[in-house]
């Protein structure tokens, strides 16, 4: 087992006692399984600040799982998570801004009602960005979350997660259902909060896309990690890129 | 954070409650404008009724709603405790359930004066029912009205627990609805038999004190309520706190 920031006592993963603040967040031995089926198995996993991390694998591999487990809408079968030094409780929810795949905003409010929720809920959220973006992107906030298109949708989500002033940002296929120039949009503002060193977990089908966001690729095959490194030192490695480093790495199991 | 949990809910149900009240009312105008007094009795009270049978079915699926569409991390993404989402649960139900208590007196009222100006056989039959009311002991009614209250929020948390369970416990188990049904069924049923145990216990102590069976209605109810009540209050609070801990601490969304 490899966790280098917590101590163990009789195999079990004792609570992190040092002080590292560029740890944002610490898996040790993190499994999660459903009732005879494993989702995750063995995860050891360490988050730091200012990273930008992409999870990379086919469907059922246990990316979403791993996010949802960070979020704290899941709790682990096994193993031991931490947020900023401390176990996975409502408290570390205001410090994860997570985004999942599905258009989680209610159908029944206004655009503007979702704004205004996102304010009252969470104390970083920036509610004059957000109002601003969304105009920008021609999102009127008098109509409502289930009259939006879809790609209307996912931008909204992804412009509500983004306002938050959090340390963590977790995206899970953010990408998915947008056109062209709003996936330009998305990319931009990934980039800006890598400047801004917050820590990302991406996780997208299109492996070419993220390549450009991402510092550090996971790629997980059926709930393990299979293959975990520096972008660019795998690919110095490997002398491939990420879409070929992925199919080689699928391919073969 | 709870009152704006509450006001968010309410924010979210008002358009449907509204939608409800308003044809409610409509078919109400219809009902006596087309038959006239005629079916009064179907008019003043079958209508109004249909009001506290919408909110029992809103009471059965708001929360399930909250906890198994696509649009549950919303809530429990925020950074509240799962006893607060709970409480705020029920409290957005009890506000909601005064609201509409008000609002089938303001439809009854007008139909009741209005039957009995009309129809002379129903003529007396309001000043009889107000008659009547008259000579009862107030208390009667106000011990009533706080058991039925109790009631209400025992079975709501019933409803509660099941559906909790379902997203805790059985999440991933097939036919965890049809479960979830049979353990409401069995909550309700335990809920029920503790409550007469526990009442004929308090009366079987009471009645060996002199004082008790001398004692007028009002004192009665007051030394044996009172602490029935008191046991409901501590009964609901252990729902609410089983509920907050299985969303704090096993939820799987």
């Amino acid at each position: 087992m490899n966790c280098p920031n917590y101590p163990l006592k009789n195999n079990k993963c004792l609570p992190m006692t040092n002080n590292d603040t560029s740890i944002i967040a610490n898996l040790c031995n993190v499994s999660k399984a459903y009732y005879g089926k494993t989702a995750l198995r063995n995860i050891d996993l360490t988050l730091t600040q200012g990273q930008s991390y992409g999870l990379l694998g086919p469907n059922g591999s246990g990316k979403t799982t791993l996010m949802k487990l960070i979020a704290g809408l899941h709790r682990q079968t096994a193993g031991t998570i931490t947020v900023m030094g401390k176990p996975i409780t409502w408290r570390t929810k205001s410090v994860v801004a997570y985004m999942p795949t599905e258009n989680f905003i209610y159908d029944d409010f206004s655009v503007e009602s979702t704004i205004r929720f996102f304010a009252d809920m969470y104390r970083n959220f920036d509610r004059q960005r957000a109002t601003e973006i969304l105009l920008k992107h021609d999102i009127a906030l008098k109509v409502k979350v289930g009259k939006l298109s879809s790609g209307m949708s996912a931008k909204l989500k992804f412009i509500v997660t983004l306002c938050r002033d959090a340390e963590l940002y977790m995206f899970d296929e953010p990408l998915n259902g947008i056109d062209l120039l709003a996936r330009d949009f998305v990319i931009e503002e990934l980039q800006q909060l890598r400047t801004k060193q917050k820590t990302l977990v991406i996780s997208s089908h299109l492996v070419n896309e993220m390549e450009q966001v991402i510092d550090t690729a996971i790629f997980l095959r059926n709930g393990d990690i299979a293959r975990q490194g520096n972008k660019d030192e795998l690919a110095m490695q490997t002398g491939k890129d990420m879409t070929e480093l992925y199919r080689e790495v699928f391919n073969a199991s | 954070m709870l009152l704006k949990l509450i006001k968010h809910d309410m924010i979210r149900r008002a358009p449907l409650y509204g939608a409800a009240i308003f044809t409610i009312i409509v078919l109400n105008i219809i009902t006596i404008s087309i038959w006239g007094v005629s079916p009064s009795i179907v008019v003043v009270s079958a209508l109004p009724i249909s009001i506290p049978v919408f909110f029992m079915f809103e009471v059965c699926t708001a929360y399930s709603r909250e906890l198994t569409y696509k649009n549950r991390y919303m809530l429990f993404m925020t950074p509240n405790s799962g006893y607060k989402i709970i409480l705020a649960k029920l409290l957005s139900l009890i506000i909601i359930g005064f609201f509409l208590v008000g609002v089938y007196g303001l439809i009854f009222l007008p139909n009741a004066i209005y039957i009995s100006k009309q129809v002379g056989p129903y003529a007396s039959m309001f000043p009889d029912v107000f008659k009547w009311f008259k000579q009862q002991d107030p208390m009667q009614f106000i011990s009533l009205a706080i058991h039925a209250f109790s009631g209400i929020i025992g079975f709501i948390l019933c409803i509660f627990t099941a559906q909790t369970l379902q997203t805790t416990f059985l999440s991933r188990i097939r036919f965890s609805k049809l479960i979830a049904l049979g353990i409401f069924l069995t909550l309700l049923y335990i809920a029920g038999y503790c409550f007469g145990a526990i009442s004929l216990f308090v009366q079987d102590i009471l009645l060996n004190y002199e004082f008790y069976r001398q004692s007028s209605f009002i004192q009665r109810e007051a030394l044996w309520g009172i602490p029935m009540i008191i046991i409901e209050a501590l009964g609901s609070a252990c729902l609410v706190g089983f509920n907050g801990y299985l969303l704090e601490h096993k939820i799987n969304l």
